[in-house]
């Protein structure tokens, strides 16, 4: 009897120690998008925009629904406690995919806003993040005319379910954290814009450890997914004979080395194997060694400017500096000799390409 | 003997009790008819006792015929009596005549643990009916059968059948030392010596296997286990058994490999699914709804916007419900047995859900852990999985996911902790004839 007494006991202590609280689903309203815009405001910087799904039972034509709302405050912490008395239910973040952070924040400091991400329990690290053009606001007001389920767009174009794109360079949250931290190796992110019916990612912002540095274009984009990220599904294109020649690359791998000179020197491998996916010039089997060249020689300077630009600006999202430390047992001065010589760092791109086929046509 | 047997059974109205007399000698006869086969005793007995009756051929027939024996105490006419044999005296000498009426002559259909492709014979309510069926599939002469005789009142008949070069000395041991402290007053059940012979009352999984199927019983003899038949119960215990014994069916061994063994995965899987998915859903619904995709997570909660009680009262419900059903369908009559199936199966699933008392979810997860359920091959294992299902969900209420699966950890810490007649319970690499290594292992000096 005193035995299960004091089970009992202690079950009745451990219940109430539990953890977090009993909220039931239907009693949470789920952000499945946040956004944080830089205002210029001194007295309230931060405008923070919430995505609130609407839970349906149907799913179906237009039922997306969701609420969006917006408050400004001195810091993000507490928009979000005031914007709780803004909705009936429990905001919960947990289902929150996407943070945008607004063009004009990026260009600030993102010193703030990760910190407040960084603290959070339910942030969930698997998130998306983007930059937001022109505003976080404005992206989450928009209503893209095929999403059904709030938030799923953003989902889809960021997650590989979806689309899967060469220009949609993901980012995930736990990278951002690491690549803010990390000693020689930089943040970037993907920009987003709405054009009236869908999101638009094809930019990639590249950022110190504060603030935005460098915005590649289209070209470099899917250049420095296919150089930094091994993504295949791109294509490298020339003009050949006067018509133009485009290689789809099917599988592609990557092999970095640096030299321990006094200024260093970047070789970066590539091996790229592709079919060719258009060309209006009838090729022949004995011309494909000649367009492999071609396409190595494209690749190589093409690759190499890009990697020029991008040490010119000061960042290293390709973390050239965490594989020197790590290659030769980087202490503080081979980090402080990094630091002084990245702007001459020299880049070597070798590239062997391979056409597997000339698709179904011989 | 006829007035000591009337005085002592405190004079029966059933016992028939007369003097024969054949016109050569005399012949006091004494039976219970109830218990005894009339053509039996006519053929056996009264028959060469009346026609052509020669007094030499028939002492030479009571001599010579293993039914009849001489009974020198008188203390044990009564009970010979209650147990079906026939008393007769001639010439001052009491002779017994075993003339027991055999209730069953043919084996049982399996009516629990049927197979497609098996054998359909089931063991009987006779003990020398089972222990015949056994021999049958285990026809080895180191074969040994033993018998007991349990219950203060009942007095049943308890066979222990071994096969005495594989079985394990140690659990040999052990059972005969549980048998001899085995008090009650009637042993009506397999089901009451299991509980005898298990020890602890509160333990929450079965450790002996209880089993109708008399080749299950064959192939465990094979595999050096014990087994113990109980006059009157159609059931037999299997013993040591491990937890992977109860999750077998007989199925699993006659038919196709691939088939079976993706069989066998799917029992654990739905083992674990009618475990742990009422307290899943609790937990995600109340704690850790992140852990769904988000499309899911909003069509719980639109599916749940109607619900004005929190998830575990939902769980409740609907889990009081689908018991309720199934003890009402084991209870009812087999003639009204579709109705309990109608009313609940049909007619309050849908409506329950419309009336908003539940979300269509805990819909699909009480169907699911009902038939996950009823997928495990043993029933008593199956009883104690629907229990344990109470735990995890009364944890989950409190502790979310994280109780869930700490609970589960704790009940496969709990799994190894069981013992089965000294034999770990969850003991995973164990050599299909597991005596065989028990054996070289008593060779070789050391006890397992």
């Amino acid at each position: 009897m005193k035995k299960i007494a004091a089970s009992i006991l202690i079950l009745g202590f451990l219940a109430s120690s539990s953890g977090c609280g009993f909220k039931d689903l239907d009693k949470r309203f789920f952000v499945v998008a946040m956004g944080v815009d830089w205002t210029g405001d001194k007295e309230k910087p931060y405008e923070v925009t919430l995505r609130l799904a609407i839970p349906a039972s149907k799913i179906g034509e237009g039922l997306a629904e969701s609420q969006v709302e917006h408050l400004a405050a001195p810091s993000i912490a507490e928009a979000v406690r005031n914007l709780k008395s803004h909705v009936d239910k429990e905001l919960d973040f947990g289902q929150c995919r996407i943070f945008l952070f607004g063009k004009t924040l990026i260009k600030h400091s993102m010193e703030e806003p990760l910190n407040w991400l960084s603290r959070r329990r339910d942030i969930q690290l698997i998130s998306y993040a983007a930059v937001a053009q022109p505003t976080a606001m404005a992206i989450l007001k928009a209503n893209p005319a095929t999403e059904r389920i709030a938030g799923n767009a953003f989902f889809l174009t960021f997650g590989k379910e979806g689309t899967v794109s060469p220009y949609t360079v993901t980012e995930y949250l736990f990278d951002i954290f690491r690549r803010f931290s990390e000693k020689g190796m930089d943040p970037y992110f993907p920009t987003i814009r709405f054009d009236g019916d869908s999101y638009v990612v094809e930019n990639l912002v590249l950022l110190n450890k504060t603030k935005e540095q460098l915005l590649l274009n289209r070209a470099e984009t899917i250049l420095y997914n296919l150089s930094a990220n091994s993504f295949s599904r791109s294509g490298i294109a020339i003009n050949y004979e006067g018509k133009r020649l485009v290689l789809y690359i099917s599988r592609v791998s990557r092999d970095v080395s640096i030299t321990r000179d006094r200024v260093p020197t970047v070789k970066l491998r590539f091996k790229i194997t592709g079919i060719v996916e258009q060309s209006a010039v009838v090729l022949l089997n004995s011309k494909i060694p000649e367009v492999q060249g071609l396409l190595e020689q494209e690749m190589n300077r093409t690759t190499k400017k890009l990697l020029i630009k991008i040490r010119n600006a000061g960042v290293d999202p390709y973390g050239f500096g965490l594989h020197y430390l790590a290659k030769y047992f980087g202490n503080e001065q081979d980090w402080k000799h990094w630091q002084e010589v990245y702007p001459q760092v020299k880049f070597e791109v070798s590239s062997r390409v391979i056409i597997e086929s000339t698709g179904l046509v011989r | 003997m006829i007035e000591q047997i009337r005085k002592e059974l405190q004079n029966p109205s059933d016992l028939f009790s007369d003097t024969l007399d054949n016109g050569i000698i005399q012949m006091e006869v004494c039976y219970f008819p109830s218990l005894c086969d009339p053509t039996l005793i006519k053929d056996g007995l009264l028959v060469p006792f009346s026609y052509r009756f020669e007094l030499p051929v028939f002492n030479r027939m009571i001599e010579a015929d293993p039914c009849f024996s001489e009974v020198d105490e008188p203390q044990l006419w009564t009970n010979l009596l209650l147990k079906g044999t026939l008393l007769f005296k001639i010439e001052d000498t009491v002779y017994r005549f075993d003339a027991q009426r055999k209730l069953f002559d043919r084996p049982d259909e399996v009516q629990i643990e049927s197979t497609l492709q098996g054998p359909q014979s089931a063991m009987t309510e006779d003990l020398d009916m089972n222990v015949s069926l056994v021999r049958l599939r285990y026809n080895e002469p180191t074969l040994c059968v033993e018998q007991h005789v349990l219950g203060e009142a009942s007095k049943s008949r308890v066979t222990l059948l071994y096969d005495a070069e594989l079985v394990n000395r140690d659990v040999l041991e052990q059972i005969n030392i549980r048998l001899s402290k085995v008090k009650v007053k009637t042993l009506r059940a397999t089901g009451l010596l299991l509980k005898e012979l298990s020890g602890r009352r509160h333990k929450l999984f079965p450790i002996i296997l209880q089993t109708e199927r008399p080749d299950r019983i064959a192939t465990m003899l094979e595999r050096g286990k014990v087994a113990l038949l109980l006059d009157g119960s159609r059931f037999g215990l299997v013993l040591p058994v491990r937890m992977f014994d109860f999750m077998h069916a007989m199925d699993d061994d006659y038919e196709f490999h691939w088939m079976s063994k993706f069989l066998l995965m799917l029992r654990y899987v739905a083992m674990v699914l009618t475990i742990t998915l009422p307290a899943t859903y609790i937990a995600i619904v109340s704690y850790n709804p992140e852990v769904l995709r988000v499309q899911l997570t909003l069509s719980i909660a639109g599916s749940r916007v109607v619900v004005p009680y929190p998830s575990f009262i939902e769980v409740f419900l609907m889990l009081f419900m689908i018991e309720a059903l199934i003890e009402a369908s084991l209870r009812l009559p087999r003639s009204i047995g579709s109705t309990a199936t109608t009313v609940g199966g049909l007619i309050l699933g849908q409506s329950i859900q419309q009336a908003g008392l539940v979300s269509s979810i805990m819909i699909i997860v009480t169907s699911v852990v009902a038939i996950s359920n009823f997928v495990i091959p043993n029933n008593g294992f199956g009883y104690s999985i629907r229990f344990i299902k109470y735990v995890f969900v009364i944890v989950s209420i409190f502790y979310g996911l994280l109780g869930v699966v700490v609970t589960f950890f704790s009940l496969i810490v709990y799994w190894c902790s069981l013992r089965s007649f000294g034999q770990p319970y969850l003991a995973v690499y164990v050599p299909k004839n597991e005596a065989k290594r028990h054996h070289a292992a008593a060779k070789g000096g050391r006890s397992s």
